[in-house]
């Protein structure tokens, strides 16, 4: 490692992980956009806790609670919070008082409500869980076959490899949009459509990229010698060969987090997708019919979440990609 | 490079296959019937299964004998058809049915005379009782012993003739019996052949390029195709060719500041444009650009002027991501041997940039441009659908929200073929410019 | 913001050139016929048209666009309250035999289709109408090869037509010489229909559009050729207007029939109508001959939002109003606000016959077999929160029958299980369910509606809101929402515990919403509940065959009281039409049935223009 290092030094060598996430905390903008994601992860885990805490209650949650009496209000911070305060606590309140209750006025709907009276910062926030969810889910059924396929085709070679070579140019080769939307339509409407249709249709990129990387392992030297060690082809799939090209699982996964976002907005778009809960897209459709007369705040809030998260997740990916596999690299940095 | 060309046609052949399959499953799942939707708001059992009849919906799936009728119908969810409602001395549970007295199995009609069905019925009973029916050949019986632990029964009949329709009927063997309790009770119908399936008739139909017709407009799905492809090559045409023009310079531009804060500003901005929703994209514009400030028509494809304000947000949603790939393809480039060679003699970069880079990044890019030609058929989903341009993706939309099964598959499947002979060009272009892959 | 703007401005001019010049290089694009500057041109909306085959449509959407090119032996008076039939075709209204079983209807002479090269006797000239075209007409109904969706209008009524649907079974071509007995033409001017029973709705039947004169030799020519069925899009009728172009999913376009101009065929715009109509303007043009417009385009807009913005920017002559406009548009007293009314924008709001409920399948093993429990959820349902939440767009419900067709209930006779709480609780209880709690499970009762044509918005928060309703009682109620293929399907399957719909009237009588609750025509026909009931059939084979007298209101009367007593549905509202037109569409009036009416309309294209102009 160190070629000169005096003998009997310890050398502390680091793995090809560790050297990537230090590579990886010493660009400020990368710690900011895994803070956000961080962020984003915190939000969808509460919303999570809270759709969770009032299904098993069978109670209907506060984001989806319509109160008509405060319909249409904007953010708290554009609606005169302190004036209201003085209003309604009268000129003799204290100051203090004053403050306080100013404060809660603030905090009270900070992104506003929308047509129902219902809270846009809590809805944003279940956006944010189902989000997360179609991220992690779609991921789940796409990146095991995808890996599991690569990995039988790269090493059995033979017939098996032209089958599964089959399998994914026949699925890579159907317009992919439109057969994630034909999916969904089968598997009826809700979320599970949105899973299926995506996780089904996007595994075939990593599919080859893993294939084509075990195909160059498959005859080194580590591997024959695992053989000759008698470990069967699972073993060594999976234990020896997969460990070296696990980050390509990585990087796959963190580049296609922000466009299944992005398709799960459109879906719910167009009413595919999750039915009853407020979604990111849901809310976006919402929004649209109101910006009209002046409702502002849903539109730009839910413009706003997407916009940064997914901007979040493409440089984390970005960054990620070139820390550990810098021959994949679109670099910003050659 | 013939025999290259020619290996590469063959494998063509298992992927289309492959494809067919994949969408004849997909939409005849999905779809199943549509003569529900088609007939309206006042129909009968009969009627459906007339529909079905004449469109081939009443078939097996792949393969098979036999196919279910909707003279009654048996499902998990409702496993006795509500017919025996009306039925006197019936008794239905939630998973099975109790005749206390003789009765006859409710059909929703009388089937066509001449076809060959098949009962089965799973029963369970103390006591004795008798099948009754009455069919082409006449009146017959048939006894059903004992079974206290259930037993099952299937017999064949023929409808029609003087005979009758090949109703059923229960009847105990005397007042006494304890009651019956049937626990699954099936009609189906026999196929004159087994290969007569819905598969079968659809790639039959494929042959001689038939892709049906419109179940929602009652059009051929040609000729909707047909008129379709005009507006979306329309829409799309501009927006791929000026973001391959516009996102090939930039990328030069950065090649030419390479590292400095132009390139750096450019990669910036190109990130953020892709982090923004192609959907807000379509919204802002739509409410800013056309409604607010009347720049463009805000909707409808009636003349040019119509398809400015999709090709500026086409080409904007989608600068970002082309700009980033032709950028790493330039620069790619730059650092190779040879452009290092080239800038140690002392060319100047310009020439640099324009002769040799630009030159031999073009083989990435053609494969690319090549790649992506059939999805500029498809038209965009989003666009069309919003701007109201009446293309084969506004048609793809409005198909698969009716479920218009026909529509959909022929889309999908001229979509898959274009796709697929792109690859094969582009392949093929590629080994003609590149003689080491013909030798893989 | 504003230096983002400024930015945002500046690359629009740019590309705006870049997109030209891409376009004179790229393509030489026609641009689609609109109309000219002095032309009368009509801009509507539509749902998608499925068909301008007669037999074959359907829907509101086809009935309507099939109404402007084909005609029918009456129509509905247009401005006259209560609906009344006027001759269209006929010269009068029929004569009926004295057992009701007969009638015969004379014929109005020098009518022509329009010109179309399907006349090919006559060189692609229109020719006469006849009484066999209608002949013929009916008969294509019944023939099965056309999957007709009027035959249940036609079934069973009619002498020998069932007997000839029997006949076009099968492979063989339909034979169209067959006779039918009870459809005659005994000479070309008089149409003779004989029936089987009294069939007192018949009249209404023939201003359906099931009933228009569809001449042969189109059907004939456009269907034979090559096995398609083209004549779906080659309509050739007798109406005001034809078609012109139809681009499917986007445009249609329609002009004035020139044949009327050609034969000297004159209608004239009514001068009669109900007091008010003068002082509305809808007298000002009585006597003038009609159609005014020369064109009419109207294209296919799915989505509400932009539907908005185009009536707002004036390319729309009228909108309705969606749930989420409404507070912007409408004010308290369900007026138009002052901002619109001032720009000459009107809002009609109307009742229509039309009932929305929420339907009980009586199949279902929970719901179905347990009366308590529908009457608990009846009582729950608070119609007037409803109503509120539609922005009073609905009157709330008292019975099945909506307000305007016999039998209905007035407006001060409550339904027995209207909203009250404290009821709903003590029938839930009754019902097994104390405080919506199942015993044997400990567990809440959860019930599921089907919900079909789900995406916009309102359907969505409407679902939520009955949820809430029942949620009050202790009942949790699952909203499953399909595509409308699906939610059909399930209906006919019978699959639905609970779904939701509304049934719009297809002529002014309460026997049309009774049919509804009629045992033999549960799913897949029209009783999606599934409902049976002896009683009330043997009232309805009584009534069907009565026409209008207070004995036929009793029997209509008693039948609803049965259906609100035994709750097959939960009847929610009656929905009023509200719709803004602009002011520069004239002589509009609101119609149940405004099947070819928009002969009736105008518009002032200068008004329109200055609308076009304005600022936003």
């Amino acid at each position: 490692m160190i070629p000169d290092a005096p003998y009997g030094t310890l050398i502390r060598t680091r793995s090809l992980w560790g050297n990537a996430v230090r590579r990886l905390w010493r660009r400020l903008d990368l710690r900011v956009c895994l803070l956000v994601i961080a962020l984003f992860t915190a939000a969808a885990l509460w919303g999570e806790v809270v759709y969770w805490r009032y299904r098993l209650r069978d109670q209907t949650p506060p984001y989806n609670r319509v109160d008509m009496s405060r319909a249409y209000r904007p953010p708290s911070p554009w609606s005169r919070p302190f004036a209201r305060a003085v209003e309604a606590l009268g000129p003799r309140a204290s100051r203090f008082a004053i403050l306080r209750k100013g404060i809660a006025n603030l905090f009270e709907h900070p992104l506003g409500t929308d047509n129902l009276g219902r809270d846009v910062a809590q809805r944003l926030i279940q956006g944010a869980r189902i989000a997360f969810q179609v991220g992690i889910i779609t991921s789940l059924i796409a990146i095991p076959i995808g890996v599991i396929l690569g990995l039988i085709a790269g090493y059995f070679g033979g017939w098996v490899d032209d089958l599964i070579v089959w399998i994914y140019s026949t699925v890579a080769s159907m317009p992919g949009l439109l057969f994630i939307l034909a999916i969904a339509m089968v598997a009826g409407k809700g979320l599970k459509g949105v899973y299926l249709g995506i996780g089904l249709m996007t595994w075939t990129g990593l599919c080859r990229l893993i294939r084509a990387e075990v195909i160059k392992h498959r005859d080194r030297p580590y591997v024959t010698a695992a053989r000759t060690l008698g470990a069967g082809p699972v073993r060594i799939m999976f234990r020896h060969i997969l460990p070296n090209v696990f980050h390509l699982v990585i990087i796959s996964f963190s580049l296609r987090f922000p466009s299944a976002i992005g398709t799960e907005v459109f879906m719910s778009f167009l009413g595919i997708g999750v039915q009853g809960e407020p979604s990111w897209g849901i809310m976006i459709s919402n929004a649209r019919l109101r910006l009209w007369h002046g409702m502002w705040w849903e539109m730009t809030a839910v413009t706003v979440a997407v916009f940064v998260v997914v901007l979040a997740f493409n440089l984390a990916g970005d960054g990620l990609r070139d820390a550990l596999d810098p021959r994949l690299r679109t670099g910003d940095t050659p | 490079m013939i025999l290259y060309s020619l290996r590469r046609l063959l494998q063509l052949i298992p992927i289309l296959f492959g494809v067919l399959v994949v969408t004849f499953i997909l939409f005849n799942v999905a779809g199943g019937s549509p003569a529900a939707l088609m007939l309206g708001k006042n129909v009968s059992a009969r009627q459906l299964e007339e529909f079905d009849e004449q469109r081939g919906f009443n078939k097996p799936l792949f393969f098979g004998y036999w196919t279910a009728t909707r003279a009654y119908e048996s499902h998990r969810e409702v496993p006795f058809p509500p017919g025996w409602r009306q039925v006197e001395g019936a008794r239905l549970e939630r998973d099975r049915l109790i005749l206390e007295r003789a009765a006859e199995v409710p059909l929703a009609f009388a089937p066509r005379a001449g076809l060959l069905f098949r009962w089965t019925v799973r029963y369970r009973t103390a006591g004795v009782y008798q099948l009754e029916w009455s069919d082409a050949e006449g009146e017959n019986r048939l006894d059903l012993p004992p079974a206290p632990r259930g037993r099952t029964v299937s017999l064949l009949v023929r409808s029609g003739g003087e005979g009758g329709d090949g109703r059923l009927r229960f009847a105990p063997r005397s007042e006494r019996e304890p009651p019956l309790e049937i626990l699954r009770l099936t009609l189906e119908r026999r196929m004159e052949s087994p290969w007569d399936s819905q598969f079968a008739y659809f790639l039959r139909r494929l042959l001689r390029l038939d892709f049906g017709e419109s179940l929602a407009t009652g059009q051929p799905v040609l000729q909707m195709m047909r008129e379709g492809i005009g507006p979306s090559l329309l829409l799309m045409i501009p927006i791929f060719f000026g973001e391959l023009v516009l996102a090939i310079t930039l990328a030069l531009f950065c090649a030419w500041f390479r590292d400095r804060w132009p390139d750096r500003l450019i990669v910036t901005v190109s990130v953020l444009l892709m982090s923004v929703n192609y959907l807000v994209w379509i919204v802002m514009g739509q409410y800013w650009l056309a409604f607010r400030w009347n720049w463009f028509p805000l909707w409808g494809f009636e003349s040019w002027r119509y398809l400015l304000l999709p090709w500026l947000i086409g080409l904007f949603s989608g600068l970002g991501g082309s700009v980033r790939f032709y950028r790493t393809v330039m620069l790619d480039e730059m650092y190779r041997d040879y452009v290092r060679t080239a800038f140690a003699k002392g060319v100047p970069l310009r020439v640099v940039l324009f002769r040799h880079v630009l030159r031999n990044a073009m083989i990435p890019i053609l494969t690319q441009s090549v790649m992506a030609l059939p999805f500029l058929y498809t038209g965009s989903l989003l666009l069309e659908s919003f701007f109201g341009i009446p293309g084969l993706g506004y048609l793809s939309v409005n198909a698969l929200n009716s479920l218009d099964v026909d529509v959909v598959r022929a889309v999908v499947v001229i979509g898959t073929v274009l796709y697929v002979v792109a690859n094969l060009v582009s392949d093929i272009c590629y080994a003609l410019v590149d003689p080491r892959v013909r030798l893989k | 913001m504003g230096a983002a703007v400024g930015w945002i401005r500046q690359a629009g001019a740019g590309l705006l050139t870049v997109g030209a010049a891409l376009l004179v290089s790229s393509c030489g694009e026609k641009p689609l016929p609109a109309g000219t500057s002095t032309e009368r041109v009509l801009f509507g909306e539509t749902e998608r048209i499925r068909s301008f085959d007669p037999a074959k449509a359907g829907d509101v959407a086809s009935a309507l666009a099939i109404a402007r090119i084909y005609e029918t032996l009456y129509q509905y008076a247009y401005l006259e309250r209560p609906y009344r039939l006027e001759p269209l075709l006929a010269v009068a209204m029929p004569t009926v035999s004295e057992d009701g079983l007969t009638y015969t209807i004379p014929l109005r002479r020098g009518i022509f289709f329009s010109d179309d090269p399907c006349f090919t006797r006559t060189g692609g000239k229109g020719r006469e109408l006849t009484a066999e075209d209608f002949v013929y007409s009916i008969k294509r109904i019944a023939d099965v090869k056309n999957e007709s969706s009027g035959w249940w209008a036609f079934q069973g009524r009619i002498v020998g037509l069932d007997e000839f649907r029997e006949s076009t079974l099968g492979e063989a071509p339909s034979d169209y010489d067959r006779p039918v007995e009870g459809l005659r033409a005994p000479d070309p001017w008089t149409l003779q229909i004989r029936l089987k029973e009294p069939y007192p709705q018949l009249l209404w039947i023939l201003a359906m559009h099931y009933a228009a004169a569809v001449p042969r030799e189109a059907v004939e020519y456009y269907n034979g050729r090559d096995g398609r069925a083209r004549f779906s899009h080659h309509p050739v009728g007798t109406g005001p207007f034809r078609l012109v172009q139809w681009v499917r999913n986007y445009r249609i376009e329609y002009e004035r029939n020139p044949m009327w101009q050609e034969t000297g065929r004159v209608e004239r715009y009514p001068d009669r109508g109900e007091p008010g109509d003068a002082e509305a303007g809808l007298l000002q043009a009585a006597g003038r001959p009609i159609p005014f417009l020369d064109r009419i385009v109207q294209y296919v807009i799915g989505d509400s939002s932009t539907q908005w913005l185009l009536f707002l920017r004036g390319r729309l002559e009228q909108s309705g109003i969606g749930r989420d406009n409404w507070d912007a548009v409408i004010g308290p007293e369900r007026t138009l606000t002052p901002g619109l009314r001032a720009k000459g924008v009107r809002l009609h709001a109307t009742p229509t016959l039309m009932t929305t409920y929420i339907g009980f399948n009586m199949d279902d093993p929970v719901v179905g077999s347990n009366k308590k429990l529908r009457q608990a959820l009846h009582c729950a349902f608070d119609g007037k929160a409803w109503s509120a939440f539609y922005n009073d767009r609905m009157i709330p419900a008292n019975g099945p029958l909506p307000p305007g067709v016999a039998g209905a209930r007035g407006p001060d006779e409550p339904n027995p299980y209207g909203f009250d709480l404290e009821k709903a609780r003590r029938l839930l209880a009754e019902a097994g369910y104390p405080n919506g709690v199942d015993p044997a499970t400990g567990r809440r009762l959860i019930l599921t509606v089907e919900l079909g044509a789900a995406n916009d918005p309102t359907t969505r928060a409407s679902a939520e809101l009955f949820a809430d309703f029942m949620d009050r009682i202790g009942v949790r109620i699952e909203n499953s929402y399909n595509n409308w293929p699906t939610f059909l399907d399930k209906m006919d399957r019978r699959q639905c515990q609970m779904y939701r719909l509304g049934w719009v009237a297809d002529y002014p009588d309460a026997e049309n919403f009774l049919q509804l609750f009629y045992g033999p025509n549960s799913s897949p026909g029209p009783n999606h509940s599934n409902y049976t009931n002896p009683e009330f059939d043997r009232l309805y084979e009584q009534a069907r065959t009565m026409s209008d007298s207070p004995e036929r209101t009793a029997l209509y009367r008693a039948m609803a009281d049965l259906v609100i007593e035994e709750c097959p549905w939960i009847c929610l509202a009656y929905p009023l039409a509200f719709g803004l037109q602009h002011g520069w569409l004239l002589h509009y009036k609101p119609h149940d049935f405004p099947y070819g009416m928009s002969k009736y309309y105008d518009v002032d294209i200068e008004a329109r223009a200055a609308w076009q102009a304005r600022e936003w």
